[in-house]
């Protein structure tokens, strides 16, 4: 085997032992699970004004007033959960629990999916 | 300096073993800080969804031992295989099953990176007197940075575009009557379909169609007959076809089931694209900048003009021209970008940038020869090592500027521990599209949706069920899961009437049940059930699905027979075998259509933005009559005039237009409220689904939109509104008969309404 075909060989190992060696980055952990829910219910809670705002921001289009409101929602369970000492998928988790245990004044259904025809 | 060293420097760029070598570690460098990140998970909004996809065909594989067909887990479950940006179609998926999804993607990208650099090699090496420029350019266009920008986007099926040169290698072969040309181009173009090339792919067929001509044109200089450049330039293209059915059949009936317009004028300066190619990138509020999108610092451009000495350097200088031409997109007027618009599967590229890619191959493949050529004029002077040298050290800056490009975009993306995971029975959840990525893992879908095109999804879905299989009417029944997979379910019915059974995710024509029937209800997948207690299994095995892997299969053998060279070439000596082979897998998937069979899909009913449906038989009774006809073939029938506004502020306004012939492409809407100030609802498309000039004559079509009017306060607002030329001169088009509307300057005042 010539030294070229090694150094090749020995890159390609190189790049397999790093990508499945590598460790992730700190989970956040150690919230009750009374804090998880009381995060999850401020989130919650907050709905009908991040609507309002879409429909605003959006006026007549349904998917788009959807699609905004869950990027405010995200942002805020974010910082939510990094407030709480939760990991974002714990309290997405907790946040689904939470709707439906009091689905009343959220939008549980689906809103089919419709991209804008403008995006430049 | 001796010139001895320069032969020696040619030899060592010609052995494929030291090319592979120097590739590997330059894409080592390059990789290296997204390799060391490989365990956590990117944030940015694309890569939860395009990373989802990769993530759940894994855990079909992984978890269930199934095929990843049908995605359960996104907007209410959709044909994996039909969606145009998964990338799991491709043999670089045996990676994330090797390694998991987030693990694989560096390294996927590391081999890509390897590859696109010996593609472009190849590509300029046969037309090159030595090996040096095209081993100087290889790297220049695998490292470009488009690549940085969609690591950092997520965006990993953006890699197939690394496989454009192969493309551009295997056609070149073909049209030298070369069989394994043939296979290059089959393969490279299934590769790039399979993972994901929805921008890729279009390209490749436009490279093709560029180099096939080229070899057809040089057939004769290369001493091959024209009919046998034609043949294998043929075959090669059925080959193509045939190996990318497994892809194109079910993204077409996909596209074909769901309409999406995509409007604007999207266009550059070539001073943004000047930036865009020669300033290295930025992250800014968690995007990259434009500027260094496709940074490409290719100093050894100052060689491309020499290439004009050769036939083959004017065509890439040419198509390169060609190229950053059709990137301005609309921006200069027309260009090539908007003359491919007006075909069929062009219409669907929305950014006319990325011909950035196809500029910077054709720009390095003339540098390479430029360079060459020079070395050629000079051989055996002491004037060939100084440009070696020149060369060298250029190439090496814009190299050196590449890498660490993509290491500085790539070290600032948005990075986050990889998600929980806990698996339990999958049910849907509201979710959301930003954060995609956590749902899957938790065994939970999202309804949240967002994608390129408008997935046929289910109105009747819902986040909140006791259970996701369920009857449409309680008192006819109970039901219970035994079994549940993304392509199968098994479920426990006692049915006391026949009934509707309802499952919680989107139909497709694909769902087969052994007992009933299934049915499209609103777009949710249900079983229409007899009276009587009985296990009922669905499963999902659409007709492309299995056409398409049959013909891929098929190809995969066809390939393996061209390239080697024993059997096939006694096979060859018989006429039409050749033809027979690459048509196989063709025949293969029209076999299957025939045979199995499979509801025609029905495309979904194209709704305005709020919902409504857009096409009519005929006007609602409460609409108010208007009859007014316009200089362009189209009338304004009735309109509804909001009778207020709501709570935010919003009013709701229908205009119900009938087309009386071809509509010119750039009519658009201009409507007028008129209070204490003026809010403007103008639009160019109409129910935000059409130009005027997409609709038949004879359509009748409902255009509702609203506008927010907090800003006009309260009183009487009146309404106008017209057609006007949205490009050229943006005049009106007159109204040459106003119905029972008054006129004024080409407007129609429609009526008024009061805002308390």
């Amino acid at each position: 085997m010539s030294v070229f075909r090694v150094l090749t060989l020995a890159c390609v190992v190189a790049a397999v032992t790093v990508a499945t060696g590598a460790t992730p980055m700190p989970r956040v952990t150690g919230a009750d699970a009374a804090a998880v829910s009381r995060a999850a219910r401020e989130v919650a809670d907050r709905e009908p004004g991040w609507r309002r705002a879409a429909r605003m921001q959006f006026p007549g289009d349904r998917w788009s007033q959807d699609d905004a409101f869950h990027n405010v929602e995200q942002n805020a369970v974010r910082m939510q959960a990094a407030r709480a000492g939760v990991s974002v998928g714990e309290l997405f988790d907790a946040l689904d629990r939470e709707l439906r245990a009091h689905a009343g004044g959220h939008l549980m259904q689906a809103v089919p999916c419709k991209p804008r025809p403008f995006y430049d | 300096m001796a010139p001895g060293w320069l032969a020696s420097l040619q030899r060592l760029c010609d052995r494929r073993d030291a090319r592979l070598a120097l590739f590997a570690l330059l894409a080592l460098a390059t990789c290296w800080p997204i390799l060391e990140q490989a365990a956590n998970f990117n944030e940015f909004r694309d890569a939860q969804v395009l990373f989802s996809y990769e993530r759940d065909a894994v855990a079909s594989v992984r978890e269930y031992g199934e095929l990843p067909l049908w995605d359960p887990s996104y907007c209410g479950g959709l044909y994996a295989l039909g969606t145009p940006q998964s990338r799991f179609a491709s043999p670089f998926f045996l990676l994330s099953l090797l390694f998991g999804a987030q693990r694989a993607a560096p390294l996927i990208t590391f081999l890509l990176l390897m590859l696109g650099m010996e593609g472009m090699f190849r590509v300029a090496r046969p037309h090159s007197p030595g090996a040096i420029g095209p081993l100087l350019v290889a790297p220049l266009l695998a490292l470009q940075g488009m690549f940085a920008v969609s690591y950092f986007n997520g965006w990993v099926n953006f890699f197939g575009f690394e496989l454009l040169p192969w493309v551009v290698v295997g056609v070149a072969a073909a049209g030298r009557g070369e069989r394994r040309g043939v296979v290059i181009t089959a393969l490279s173009f299934a590769t790039i379909v399979g993972f994901g090339g929805t921008y890729a792919g279009p390209l490749a067929a436009l490279l093709a169609c560029a180099e096939g001509l080229a070899a057809l044109a040089s057939a004769r200089a290369l001493r091959v007959r024209l009919v046998t450049s034609l043949k294998y330039l043929s075959l090669a293209a059925l080959l193509s076809a045939g190996a990318s059915l497994f892809r194109l059949w079910p993204v077409y009936e996909t596209l074909t089931t769901s309409h999406r317009i995509m409007a604007g004028t999207p266009g550059h300066t070539l001073s943004n694209l000047g930036a865009a190619l020669t300033l290295p990138a930025e992250v800014m509020r968690g995007n990259v900048s434009f500027h260094g999108a496709y940074f490409f610092p290719c100093l050894l451009i100052v060689f491309a003009p020499f290439a004009l000495a050769r036939r083959r350097g004017a065509l890439w200088l040419g198509l390169a021209a060609l190229s950053l031409w059709a990137a301005t997109g609309y921006g200069l007027g027309d260009s090539p970008f908007t003359w491919l618009r007006q075909l069929p599967l062009f219409h669907m590229i929305r950014y006319p940038e990325r011909f950035l890619f196809v500029f910077a191959l054709y720009a390095a493949a003339a540098s390479a020869l430029g360079l060459e050529i020079l070395l050629h004029r000079f051989r055996g002077r002491a004037w060939a090592s100084v440009v070696v040298l020149v060369a060298l050290g250029l190439g090496g800056l814009g190299v050196r500027a590449e890498v660490r490009n993509f290491r500085h975009v790539t070290e600032g993306m948005w990075l986050a521990p990889p998600p929980i995971a806990e698996s339990r029975p999958f049910r849907q959840a509201r979710g959301n599209r930003w954060a995609l990525g956590y749902f899957g893992p938790l065994s939970r879908g999202s309804l949240s949706c967002w994608e390129a095109y408008p997935v046929p999804e289910s109105p009747l879905l819902r986040a909140d069920l006791p259970a996701e299989e369920y009857f449409a009417d309680p008192a006819v029944g109970s039901v219970r899961r035994l079994s549940w997979s993304p392509n199968r379910l098994l479920l426990d019915v006692e049915a006391r009437v026949a009934g509707r059974l309802r499952i919680n995710q989107n139909y497709h024509v694909g769902w087969r049940t052994d007992v009933g029937e299934v049915v499209n209800d609103a777009g949710l997948l249900t079983v229409d059930v007899p009276a009587g207690h009985r296990q009922i299994a669905l499963r999902f095995l659409p007709r492309s699905a299995v056409g398409g892997g049959l013909a891929a299969l098929v190809a995969l053998l066809v390939m393996l027979g061209l390239w080697r060279r024993g059997a096939p070439r006694r096979l060859a000596r018989r006429r039409y075998v050749d033809a027979l082979l690459v048509s196989a897998p063709l025949l293969v998937a029209l076999g299957v259509r025939a045979l199995m069979p499979q509801p025609a899909p029905s495309p979904a009913p194209v709704t305005n933005a709020d919902g409504s449906l857009a096409l009519l038989e005929r006007v609602p009774d409460d609409a108010t009559p208007v009859g007014a006809r316009f200089a362009e073939p189209v009338e304004l029938e009735a309109v509804t005039l909001p009778a207020g506004v709501d709570d935010v502020g919003n009013a709701r306004l229908q205009l119900f237009f009938r087309i009386h012939g071809q509509v010119s492409r750039d009519v658009g809407i201009f409507v007028h409220f008129d209070g204490r100030g003026r809010v403007a609802g103008d639009h160019q498309t109409v129910a935000a689904s059409y130009y005027f000039a997409d609709l038949p004559e004879g359509t009748l079509v409902r255009d509702a939109f609203s506008v927010n009017l907090r800003d006009l306060g309260r009183g009487p607002v009146s309404v106008h509104m017209g057609l006007w030329r949205v490009g050229g001169d943006g005049t009106r088009v007159p109204v040459v008969d106003a119905g029972r509307a008054e006129l004024r300057d080409d407007s129609l005042e429609l009526g008024s309404f009061d805002v308390r």
